[in-house]
């Protein structure tokens, strides 16, 4: 997981790149060295998804992919990593948004694959997981990085 | 459900604060942060009216201390009150690990409280979870109104379910009981998470007590405030 967000970080350039449940949980970040307050992030990037979710499905889609903003100094990138995962990007307004786009679409496609491994009976305990899915014993494994 | 993060070695949990508009949940989230030392929290994010209201959700992250080596923390939400923000409720409820109702004690605003507690479990139902399942305290909010009504009144309106659940008075402007409050929903969350896992009762009593120390630090100096 860490090493998808790595590579997705790398060739769209990003800033900040986060995997984050719907509730808002963030799983897995990459980020630049700035300071980066990732909880806010995810609390703000999921209720963002949610409600433009919201407001599309108000609207009459029945399909909801993620949403952007174009900022002046950096923008937002929100995508979805079904069935329940987001994939937040922040990156320079100089970067195009479809190469983001792109990456993201790969990127979360990548993600999927992981995430449902993980969710199997047989997958490792390794990146992150429900804690319903592990025991303590498995919890207290050295992690593997 | 908590979330084990292995890469950062941490564990989360989400509890999210509900009730009627105004019954105080803010105010809670507030003292909160102002008790707690800067070290073991984040910033509070509020996304508010222009008048104070709620109207997204108000977010603060509490970081307590080690456990078998993984960081715990709390990340503490509230809902808006307010009746037309249902949508937004449903969205700050998603994958809720524990809940705290906050109900205004006034007379007159019983009814709301119950609508307000109708609908949350509503909300949770939509997200696909039942309110049996998860952890809740109730805190009866503004005791110290003339009009507040009486604890019965309000138990016997709200806490009649099957499993009764703990329940506190409180005045959450003057911070008292909002300590009690987190401490008490903190512990049955991490009770749900150790039985979730499986740890032994012998065991999770000890490391309960050890993952709540910086709550239980700041419910010390809450208490000092409230006697000064």
């Amino acid at each position: 997981m860490s090493g998808v967000l790595q590579d997705y970080r790398d060739r769209s350039e990003l800033s900040f790149c986060a995997l984050l449940e719907e509730s808002g949980l963030v799983l897995s970040w990459k980020a630049t060295p700035d300071q980066w307050q990732v909880d806010e992030l995810g609390a703000l990037a999921a209720g963002a998804y949610g409600s433009i979710q919201a407001l599309s499905r108000r609207a009459g889609e029945t399909g909801f992919e993620g949403c952007f903003q174009h900022g002046n100094r950096r923008s937002l990138h929100l995508y979805s990593v079904p069935p329940t995962f987001l994939l937040l990007s922040i990156f320079d307004s100089g970067i195009a948004p479809g190469v983001v786009r792109l990456y993201a679409g790969e990127a979360s496609q990548r993600l999927q694959q992981y995430l449902r491994k993980l969710t199997e009976p047989s997958g490792a305990p390794e990146g992150c997981l429900r804690s319903g899915d592990l025991s303590w014993d498995e919890v207290e494994k050295p992690v593997s990085r | 459900m908590a979330l084990l993060n292995h890469e950062n070695r941490e564990v989360v949990f989400k509890v999210v604060y509900c009730g009627p508009g105004l019954s105080g949940k803010t105010t809670n989230l507030n003292y909160i942060y102002s008790c707690i030392d800067a070290g073991q929290r984040g910033d509070l994010v509020s996304l508010s009216t222009s008048t104070d209201r709620t109207i997204f959700f108000d977010f603060l992250p509490i970081n307590a201390v080690i456990l078998n080596g993984y960081s715990t923390k709390f990340q503490l939400y509230t809902v808006p009150g307010q009746v037309m923000y249902n949508a937004t409720r449903q969205l700050v409820l998603r994958g809720a690990d524990g809940i705290v109702f906050v109900a205004d004690s006034q007379s007159e605003l019983l009814e709301e409280n119950v609508r307000s507690f109708q609908n949350m479990e509503q909300n949770i139902a939509w997200n696909h979870g039942a309110l049996d399942r998860i952890p809740m305290v109730l805190q009866y909010n503004k005791r110290d109104l003339l009009n507040a009504a009486p604890v019965q009144h309000l138990e016997y309106l709200l806490n009649r379910r099957a499993q009764r659940v703990t329940s506190y008075e409180a005045v959450a402007s003057e911070g008292y009981n909002v300590f009690a409050t987190l401490n008490a929903i903190s512990q049955l969350v991490l009770h749900r998470f150790y039985q979730v896992i499986g740890v032994g009762e012998d065991q999770e009593g000890s490391r309960v007590e050890e993952a709540l120390s910086p709550v239980a630090q700041a419910r010390t100096g809450g208490a000092t405030a409230m006697a000064g």
